[in-house]
């Protein structure tokens, strides 16, 4: 007995799924989530030591925990990530010839060697790269799409006032947003009536493989164009005429909790960056 | 008041022929039409007869290539008029999930206020208003792309209705529903017809045609038959030739070789047939062999 | 009706459960333990309110689906079989999903309806004349074939994407929502053709729709599936001598057993299980006189 591995496909999303709750974190200003959000991936690409690394990972774990998700939900986002990440490490400790020079060789086969520096700089990518899905995690599943996009429709006004897009950019996302499931909807019906008239998406390599898909390309991007037109349609006929003279009903504030928690993630923040750059000696 | 006065109306686009090359098609071929406030009309049609274009006409989504469409004494051509005439006809479209813009109903009820430039204490009042009248305000905090396709609809409606129009056009918006969400959404437009709204409603089911008071049959961009249902669902034969039908109740009476007091075409719904079965079962009865 | 060799079932479901995403917070049971059966020859028609699992149930049918529990059997073959072949599968069930006419995207009519043959194998020729057969069937001519897909309106559309599952020569035709948003004359003229198509010995169609007039008058059997779970099967005649459990799932009856209903309800001596137009006529004459 086992699924079908062939759809289902919007179903398998685990990041970017939002789970209804009730912790500290998703109660937060949405503008302050996507702040921090966007912080935790400067601060873990720009760690280079094991312990800056470190230290994010437990503050991502930790809060992970505390929002009353189980966190094995997190972790399933990395499970198709994992071979490819792998390989990158593999890449990362044995290949790469910089990493050779004045280290310590710890293991050697063949042309495979692993220094010291270089095994570090295969772990910091790993953990870069869970560091990050597991911080992009928490967030969506802390986050409906609708904060989401009063947040970024907030954050983006003040370049309203001097000039830009500002309104018609935040309705560029939330329409993206508002998209993504129908087309994925509508993607999924499709493969599955071609599939019925004995397409098989999966055979062939390259060209080929490309060619097979043309039955999708088509109906796709048809519909696509189909339905933003019934969107437009929609938002014309309720005067929708772009960014002038729109108000709001959603005024976003920012509450106590806010600022105790943004007070406290840059500490946070802070410590990293101070543990990354401030020179000590013997960290290994 | 809202009164819409369509003169003359033609509409032609492009299009791909037959043979590889572009041709150019007439949607509608001289309409006249005039409906008054209040009124309940229906928009009967073939698939190809011109139902949805007209509809688009009324809230100046299309313009005409040539005639006038006049909207409460605005004329649709007149582009400063847009505003004014799209708060005036709320339409309300067949697919539930493409005519949903945002994330939550609340949001998408107050879209178009929002859009209206309107303070922020009357938009709340406004959607607040709009959510009972449509009977969805415990809907309020949900993600419309969550919901039952009836009541996707049904925000729908709301989110027009927050716009305070006297007039609802509802282009074949129960054609995608389930008949339980297809009924409750009728009710919902029934009710507001009844507290003042016009309605204009294009369908190809002649039961939800038969509750209008008036009902337009377009065939190839013209009207063919303008009349209340009686006058309509008499001329079986010219439906027949326009591909359309009957009501199930009519042509139930139609095959009862038994007259019921009232003619076939004025039996257009469950309850009039239902009520001439029982008088003419009655005057049976009453003659003395029931 | 006796399990004969020449109705023997061709499709046999037993103890289906499906849910989406299983084993995690948003896990939902679509499918409760489902039993179905279809035999050749018949028409069986799956009726429920959205939600209820039927489009779920359809892509059992033709193995888009597998089980995660429970069996479907294909002619005689589990689709549990590891050794079961997915694409011999669909082409003996064709599955014909709602408005097909999405689903089109070669530029001529004929190489689009030329998909599955060519997919199946066959040579060029053998092609060739499948895809004759097929928009022979869909009321077209050969020369059909070359006309492009861009140019022909959305019935025309529709019927070139049937005569694209007819052209794999299935046995069973399994039908998702045929009649939405078709006029009533399309929609006449689709059912003529299942008809032509049905009268070949051992077809079998299975239809999940809406329209409870459209499942009484074509279907041999009903299955009432409500939440995942069959509530009430039986004859077309059977399931509608039962409008309470019906309206208790959120269903209605056909508008002509609606008529019925409320005649008895009003006391009248009329018999019961008149689904279609010609049987209430019948049924209404026998208490009222002709």
């Amino acid at each position: 007995m086992h699924k079908s591995p062939e759809f289902e496909l919007s179903l398998k999303l685990s990041i970017g799924q939002f789970i209804p709750g009730s912790s500290l974190v998703h109660r937060l200003d949405p503008r302050v989530k996507i702040i921090m959000a966007v912080l935790l991936i400067l601060s873990g690409i720009l760690a280079s030591r094991l312990a800056a690394i470190a230290m994010l990972f437990i503050t991502v774990v930790a809060v992970l925990f505390s929002i009353g998700v189980k966190p094995g939900l997190a972790f399933r986002a990395l499970k198709p990530v994992i071979p490819f990440l792998i390989v990158l490490a593999i890449i990362q400790m044995f290949a790469i010839p910089q990493l050779r020079e004045d280290a310590a060789v710890i293991w050697q086969w063949r042309w495979f060697t692993l220094t010291d520096k270089s095994l570090v700089s295969g772990v910091l990518l790993i953990g870069r790269f869970v560091v990050i899905v597991l911080g992009l995690s928490l967030f969506s599943f802390t986050t409906s799409t609708n904060q989401l996009i009063h947040g970024v429709e907030h954050l983006v006004r003040p370049l309203g006032r001097i000039g830009l897009p500002a309104h018609e950019l935040a309705m560029v996302v939330h329409i993206s947003i508002r998209f993504l499931p129908i087309l994925v909807f509508e993607m999924e019906r499709l493969m599955m009536a071609q599939a019925s008239r004995g397409a098989d998406f999966g055979k062939g390599r390259g060209l080929k493989r490309l060619r097979r898909l043309f039955p999708l390309f088509v109906p796709m991007f048809i519909i696509s164009l189909k339905h933003a037109h019934a969107m437009a349609e929609a938002m014309e006929s309720r005067c929708y005429m772009g960014g002038k003279e729109r108000t709001h009903r959603v005024r976003l504030k920012l509450r106590s909790a806010d600022y105790k928690a943004a007070f406290i993630f840059i500490t946070v923040v802070g410590l990293t960056l101070a543990v990354n750059y401030i020179p000590v000696r013997a960290i290994y | 008041m809202e009164l819409l006065r369509i003169e003359d109306l033609y509409y032609s686009y492009e299009h791909q022929g037959a043979g590889d090359v572009s041709e150019r098609s007439f949607a509608l071929r001289g309409i006249d039409l005039t409906i008054s406030p209040g009124q309940y009309v229906a928009v009967v049609g073939a698939n190809g007869s011109g139902k949805s274009t007209l509809l688009r006409h009324l809230n100046a989504l299309l313009v005409p290539t040539a005639g006038d469409v006049w909207i409460s004494g605005y004329n649709t051509k007149d582009s400063s008029a847009l505003r004014e005439i799209r708060s005036r006809v709320g339409m309300v479209f067949q697919n539930p999930d493409t005519q949903l813009i945002t994330t939550l109903v609340e949001d998408e009820v107050s879209f178009g206020p929002e859009n209206l430039g309107l303070p922020e204490d009357e938009i709340g009042r406004r959607v607040d208003w709009a959510m009972a009248a449509a009977g969805v305000t415990e809907l309020k905090s949900r993600p419309p792309h969550l919901l039952s396709a009836g009541q996707k609809q049904l925000v729908a409606v709301a989110s027009v209705l927050a716009m305070r129009p006297g007039c609802l056009v509802l282009d074949e918006a129960t054609s995608m529903l389930d008949p339980v969400s297809r009924k409750s959404v009728l009710d919902t437009v029934r009710r507001l017809h009844s507290e003042g709204m016009t309605v204009v409603l294009a369908t190809h089911s002649m039961e939800e045609a038969a509750c209008a008071q008036r009902i337009v049959v377009l065939s190839g961009g013209k009207v063919a038959i303008d009349g209340d249902p009686h006058t309509v669902f008499s001329r079986e034969r010219m439906l027949r030739e326009l591909r359309l039908d009957l009501p199930c109740t009519v042509r139930i009476a139609r095959g009862i070789h038994r007259r019921l007091f009232l003619e076939p075409s004025r039996l257009s719904s469950v309850e009039t047939l239902v009520r001439a079965v029982l008088a003419a079962k009655g005057e049976r009865s009453v003659a003395g062999d029931g | 009706m006796q399990v004969t060799a020449e109705n023997s079932p061709v499709i046999e479901v037993k103890g289906l459960a499906h849910s989406y995403l299983p084993g995690t917070p948003l896990e939902t049971v679509s499918l409760h333990g489902v039993d179905l059966e279809v035999r050749g020859g018949e028409t069986v028609g799956i009726i429920g309110p959205s939600g209820s699992g039927k489009s779920t149930l359809l892509y059992h049918l033709n193995m888009l689906m597998r089980p995660q529990k429970g069996d479907v059997r294909v002619f005689g073959r589990s689709l549990n079989d590891p050794a079961a072949d997915a694409g011999e599968v669909r082409r003996r069930v064709g599955l014909v999903f709602q408005n097909p006419e999405n689903q089109l995207f070669e530029r001529y009519a004929g190489d689009d309806v030329a998909f599955g043959p060519r997919n199946l194998g066959f040579s060029p020729s053998e092609v060739r004349e499948r895809v004759r057969r097929a928009l022979e069937m869909v009321g077209f001519p050969f020369l059909f074939k070359d006309r492009l897909v861009s140019s022909l309106s959305t019935g025309e559309k529709r019927r070139v994407a049937i005569a694209g599952v007819l052209a794999m020569d299935p046995e069973v035709l399994v039908l998702d929502e045929p009649s939405a948003s078709l006029d009533p004359s399309a929609k006449n003229d689709f059912f003529k053709i299942i008809e032509r198509w049905k009268k070949v010995p051992g077809r079998a169609v299975v239809m999940v729709s809406h329209s409870m007039e459209d499942v009484a008058e074509l279907s041999d059997r009903i299955y009432v599936l409500v939440k995942g779970e069959v509530v009430l099967t039986g004859t077309a005649r059977e399931v509608f001598s039962h409008p309470d459990i019906l309206t208790r799932h959120g269903l209605t009856l056909p508008i002509p057993a609606l008529v019925i209903e409320r005649l008895k309800a009003e006391g009248l001596p009329v018999r019961s299980g008149a689904f279609t137009v010609e049987e209430a006529i019948k049924a209404i004459e026998e208490i009222i006189g002709a």
